[in-house]
């Protein structure tokens, strides 16, 4: 398996594919967690849809080799499904693959809007465990424009705008948790720790838009495979959305 | 931190910890006394707070410690 995939198009794609194998009916979890003495192991596979050379599963050979590694044209699969989708290139076709992935995003996008009604203090307690900032603080904003005129100007989708939507249920219990912290500087180092990926995301890694939004929601739960995580994180950020601290306004 | 602004509500800010607390300098008490009768409330809820609140009393000149009785200054 070939790692020349950009570290932008390596991180959309396991945010979005909730580091689960996207095989239907399949949905294993790919990360393993850490041990004392060792990283995370990754057990899944980005494997390419039209294939990586000649003579792989449906290679298509007038692909440009940075199309071939991109984020379009990959897949997570675990192992077995990995070889699987290889071995029998006809049945999983090109179509029928970019289909699978779609819908399993959808799935993943899906499971975790479903649980953003269930978040508590306990969720958004561990999610902004590992959000809060050391770095310099960026200054205060005192204004605060429409969401939807915001959702225009950043160019972001009804898919994202239906995941401000959702997420808007839950700002009222966010604010709450946020004023109850004891911590004093809580808010502010939250705020830093948002604004310093927001501006890495967009200036150094190069994200817009959608994709912008979906790595924030990554970083914002931690890269967490559990689906409450994810829509805790997703809260944090629709919070700070609306109170218009990232994004451009 | 001090004044509110969009995360901190005006009830959670030191500006409204420092109201609280010198509005429970009545009569003549240590500082020990003066954090028994707050401690408890939702506004103070930690030791932190507590003494922050005091230093912004003490800061602006609200308040002052004389033979280890607080108490506000007479204007």
């Amino acid at each position: 398996m070939s790692n020349d995939i950009s570290s932008k198009d390596l991180k959309l794609l396991w945010s979005r594919s909730g580091n689960r194998c996207a095989f239907p009916g399949c949905n294993s979890l790919l990360i393993k967690d850490r041990t004392r003495g060792d990283k995370e192991a990754i057990i899944g596979d980005m494997a390419h849809i039209e294939g990586e050379k000649p003579g792989s599963a449906r290679y298509n050979p007038d692909m440009t080799e940075r199309e071939r590694s991109s984020y379009s044209n990959r897949i997570v699969l675990c192992r077995n499904h990995h070889k699987i989708v290889d071995d029998q290139p006809q049945e999983y076709s090109v179509q029928r693959l970019k289909e699978m992935k779609n819908k399993h995003e959808e799935w993943i996008e899906d499971s975790t809007e479903k649980e953003i009604l269930n978040i508590t203090f306990a969720e958004l307690s561990i999610v902004t465990k590992y959000l809060i900032s050391d770095q310099s603080e960026p200054p205060d904003r005192y204004d605060i424009i429409p969401p939807k005129d915001k959702i225009k100007k950043n160019m972001l989708s009804s898919r994202i705008e239906r995941s401000i939507v959702n997420g808007m249920t839950q700002v009222k219990q966010v604010a709450d948790f946020i004023n109850k912290v004891p911590d004093i500087e809580f808010s502010d180092r939250l705020k830093a720790g948002f604004v310093n990926e927001y501006n890495k995301l967009k200036n150094i890694d190069g994200f817009m838009g959608d994709d912008l939004f979906d790595a924030l929601v990554g970083f914002a739960s931690g890269e967490s495979s559990d689906f409450k995580q994810k829509a805790a994180g997703l809260a944090v950020l629709v919070y700070l959305f609306e109170k218009c601290e990232v994004f451009e306004q | 931190m001090i004044l509110p602004n969009k995360h901190i509500q005006i009830s959670n800010s030191i500006l409204n910890l420092g109201a609280i607390l010198l509005d429970n300098i009545t009569t003549n008490q240590t500082v020990s006394l003066l954090w028994d009768k707050v401690r408890e409330l939702s506004e103070v809820r930690n030791f932190e707070r507590f003494t922050l609140g005091l230093d912004l009393l003490f800061i602006l000149g609200i308040v002052e410690l004389k033979d280890g009785i607080i108490r506000r200054v007479e204007k």
